[in-house]
């Protein structure tokens, strides 16, 4: 048992301590926005934010986090007006949608670190697969966002 | 081999997990998400409807007192958007309010006990307007038909007066109005004397309009069910493995060795589902089963291909290169245009086998009791899983309830179903317990159990003193990437053939006198099946390759060579209007993409065109593609830009969804051009994860431009229709660039430098 702040609440966490933060969120406490894609750090469908930072959470042994800043889409999505899921909204974003969890988690951090980014900025920082190919659409969103953002 | 249960574990982990309570059939899942109920939506589980109630004025339209319409998909979102874009079509004729559309699946178990109620329930190989347009134009004119006879009815007038038009049906002549709301459920009890005629594309208002798509919002809310996400009461998880080769069984495992790990219930050999067999870990999360997997001792029966790998199919692929084959065309006399040709031009061309890979790991929910079955996942086609579930319960169809869910990804993978019959094997084991199966990517990598096929071809032309063709010679060997369906008898010689094989090649596009075309069907131990694009992606990387090669032994500009070779007349090649669009749609790409303008050394522009002709009739959809490539003294490319021309036909449903889809599938030619393949040592897959198969990420996402070009005809689809032009365009390229010709991909394979 160990204890895990997500989402600003403190959960008391029954499972072993090596398993992947990415299966106490989804089997655990049932919270599945947050998906899997490769179970190895390589495809960023289970991106959440620890202390702020993307991180993979299928590679991230789960009570190594205690006292870690824990962020899942969960999250983001229940505010109505945050301005990365509006964009994707607003641009029609997703097509099966599986990765887009992930990507608007990515987003999410880059913005933070980074309001206004370059083209070369989210080449660089972008990095999770979608099989869609909605790469066009999410780097729409991200300017989109970005706007949205700096309007307030 | 029976099923090894830890009787302990099962009981305490169905007293914690249950709660001691009974099982439900109708089970809710455990975490719902929120619904909003108004406007252009779908639920987050979308078997569900939006909203419950309303009349069903026909199988595929409900309408709510208060003018909701909830349409009836028999479609599966892919993420290209059938859950508008087939209401669209539908409501073009229901004329009622858009904005109070939204849609739910259809029912599978309902549809199989109605005698196919919905003509059909599959999702592939881009069928959704081909197959349905005229189905959901005559659902929606019939519905609006029997609305006016309702009102007709409450004003003793005739129905010839009325005009419905947003929900509203309005008699001008007396001023009166009611709502679709009002009289849909007399409007059900109404039969027509006779079906009314339906639109044509020139009275369309709603159909060609850009339409936000209703599942956008669940999804990027993270709200949308994919198979992954069900959780049930009572549920457990299973992990699983299948023979790592090709043909192995399970031979032994030893379910002492893991009985005591935390939360494992129980370990079940799968045997007689085919190459979905082997064996399954049940634990109380899927971490926990996955986790004493890996520990259980397994021994497999390697099987009868052990020693077989990618070299050897190669071999022997090739070796049908040497003998004549199979000949559905043989036009004029080719060896005497070969005798007497100028120059001779001959080349062999070479592809991998590929996965899928979709996003979501493939996956199965499955619940089975004594009288009835009920199974969760995201599936292109719910009406096969359903077939499949029957017949391994024993249960009849009408008895097995498929909830189709949100899906990763389908790619023709989703119409595969392992997972489902894992997942009911397991479930069965289980008595009642629902269990949710669920592959790790490795699996899914190892396991496709239906590769997009590999193939190898060898073309040879005659070329004359111009330099065009006077004979063209195409000898291929593939697998049918529909493998399963009866092979066909074609042309004068009778040859035995898959279809697939001879897409495009059976109406060449190119004017030449004379035209063989031998087609081997090759069926080996890897299991083929469809892939974004079936067969048409080997048959273009062919012919398209060839082409450029042609021109280039002729001393012509590739693009003004096609251009020539169909405008030529010729009696062996295809219709003349539809050549004069393949002319069309390359001036169009040439333009967009500045054929023709002085590059730097190390640039390049490549072309390539297809209309996705198949062997039986389906109509076409036309398809140029131009692409810019720059390659660095030291062999790096980079694609510059991305110029496509694509038929819209009479109309595109949703030009939005289209466009997306199109340039969405520019990714998915990339990968297996740059890096991705599949391919087998002892008879086992060498790739494991997405670090060996890597699909095209954000920084290799080139430019697009998308240009439609409308022509005459409804078009067979958009799903996939350029994918088969990215190798060749690129290869032809990547020519004009560095001198190089690239004769098989991926790339990685290739030194590309150049001084």
């Amino acid at each position: 048992m160990f204890a895990l702040k997500i989402n600003g609440k403190t959960v008391d966490v029954d499972a072993e301590p090596d398993t992947p933060l990415l299966w106490v969120l989804r089997d655990t406490l049932g919270m599945t926005g947050t998906k899997f894609g490769c179970g190895a750090g390589l495809c960023g469908a289970c991106t959440v934010h620890v202390d702020g930072q993307p991180m993979r959470s299928c590679s991230l042994p789960a009570s190594g986090l205690t006292g870690r800043d824990i962020t899942t889409i969960e999250s983001i999505a229940a505010d109505k007006n945050h301005p990365v899921v509006v964009a994707w909204i607003e641009e029609q974003v997703p097509q099966c949608g599986y990765c887009q969890a992930g990507q608007i988690m990515a987003a999410t951090a880059l913005l933070k670190r980074n309001p206004h980014p370059t083209d070369a900025d989210i080449d660089r920082e972008m990095t999770n697969i979608c099989r869609c190919g909605t790469y066009a659409e999410i780097r729409n969103g991200i300017r989109k966002a970005a706007a949205l953002m700096a309007k307030g | 081999m029976a099923t090894e249960i830890d009787r302990r574990e099962f009981l305490i982990t169905t007293a914690a997990i249950g709660g001691g309570m009974a099982l439900s059939l109708h089970v809710t899942d455990l975490f719902a998400a929120e619904t909003p109920a108004a406007g252009n939506i779908v639920n987050a589980r979308p078997w569900l409807p939006p909203v419950e109630g309303g009349v069903e004025v026909n199988p595929w339209i409900v309408i709510g007192a208060d003018d909701r319409v909830l349409i009836r998909v028999n479609q599966s979102d892919l993420g290209q958007g059938v859950l508008t874009s087939n209401p669209m079509m539908i409501c073009e004729e229901l004329e009622c309010d858009w904005s109070k559309v939204q849609s739910v699946y259809a029912e599978p178990n309902r549809h199989i006990r109605e005698h196919n109620l919905y003509d059909h329930l599959h999702t592939e190989a881009s069928s959704s307007v081909r197959l349905g347009r005229k189905l959901y134009q005559q659902a929606g004119a019939s519905a609006r038909e029997r609305l006016k006879a309702a009102a007709a009815a409450e004003w003793n007038v005739p129905a010839s007066e009325i005009e419905a038009k947003n929900s509203l049906l309005t008699h001008k002549a007396s001023g009166r109005s009611l709502r679709y709301g009002q009289v849909a459920a007399k409007a059900a009890a109404i039969n027509l004397d006779r079906e009314p005629a339906i639109k044509t594309p020139d009275q369309y208002t709603l159909i060609g309009r850009r339409v936000r798509r209703f599942d956008v919002e669940v999804k990027a809310r993270a709200q949308a069910v994919y198979g992954i996400d069900v959780r049930l009461p009572g549920m457990v998880y299973a992990a699983t493995k299948q023979s790592p080769s090709y043909g192995g069984t399970l031979k032994s495992f030893n379910f002492d060795a893991i009985r005591n790990m935390p939360g494992v219930i129980a370990a079940v050999p799968m045997e007689g589902i085919g190459p979905s067999s082997g064996i399954a870990v049940v634990a109380d999360s899927w971490w926990r089963a996955k986790t004493a997997l890996d520990k259980l001792p397994v021994v497999w029966d390697a099987g009868p291909n052990a020693h077989q790998g990618t070299s050897d199919l190669v071999a022997l692929y090739r070796s049908k290169l040497n003998q004549k084959g199979p000949t559905p065309v043989d036009e004029g006399d080719v060896e005497a245009a070969l005798k007497g040709a100028t120059k001779i031009v001959e080349a062999e061309y070479q592809l991998s086998h590929q996965a899928h890979a979709q996003m979501e790991p493939p996956n199965c929910t499955a619940q089975v009791t004594a009288d009835r079955a009920e199974v969760w996942m995201g599936t292109q086609i719910p009406d096969y899983g359903t077939t499949i579930a029957a017949k391994l319960t024993g249960l009849s169809p009408d008895k097995v309830f498929v909830h189709n869910c949100f899906e990763g990804g389908g790619f023709g993978r989703g119409g595969m179903h392992g997972e489902l019959e894992q997942a009911v094997t397991v479930a069965k084991a289980l008595g009642g317990r629902p269990v949710k199966v669920l592959w790790t990517r490795e699996e899914d990598l190892a396991h496709v159990n239906g590769y997009h096929p590999m193939g190898v071809a060898k073309m040879t032309a005659a070329l004359g003193p111009d330099g065009m063709p006077t004979a063209i010679w195409i000898r291929v060997a593939g697998n049918d990437a529909l493998e399963g369906t009866p092979l066909i008898t074609y042309g004068k010689y009778k040859a035995q053939l898959a279809h697939q094989l001879l897409r495009g090649f059976h109406l060449f596009p190119y004017a030449t006198k004379n035209l063989r075309v031998e087609v081997n069907t090759m069926k080996t131990w890897v299991p083929s099946a469809t892939w974004r694009s079936t067969g048409t992606y080997a048959n273009v990387f062919y012919l398209e390759s060839f082409i450029d090669e042609m021109a280039h032994a002729a001393g012509k500009d590739p693009l003004l060579y096609r251009r020539a070779l169909l405008n030529a007349a010729n009696p062996a090649s295809f219709e003349d209007n539809a050549k004069a669009d393949w002319v069309k749609a390359l001036d169009a790409v040439a333009q967009k993409s500045g054929w023709g303008k002085k590059l730097p050394k190390g640039t390049g522009i490549g072309v390539a065109i297809d209309d996705r002709k198949a062997v039986d009739p389906r109509g076409i959809a036309l398809v140029a593609l131009a692409v810019t490539v720059s390659v660095t003294p030291s062999g790096a490319v980079t694609i510059q830009r991305m110029d496509i021309i694509h038929d819209q036909g009479h109309a595109l449903i949703n030009p939005e969804a289209a466009d997306r889809q199109i340039r969405g599938m520019m990714a998915w030619g990339l990968g297996p051009v740059f890096r991705q393949e599949i391919t087998f040592n002892n008879a086992t897959v060498e790739q494991s994860n997405f670090h060996q198969y890597s699909p095209i990420r954000m920084n290799e996402f080139p430019q697009i431009t998308l240009n439609y070009i409308k022509t005459d005809r409804w078009i067979s689809g958009i799903g996939e229709e350029v994918v088969p032009l990215v190798a060749p365009a690129i290869c032809n390229a990547i020519h004009a660039a560095t001198g190089k010709r690239i004769r098989s991909i991926p790339l990685s394979k290739h030194d590309l430098s150049w001084t």
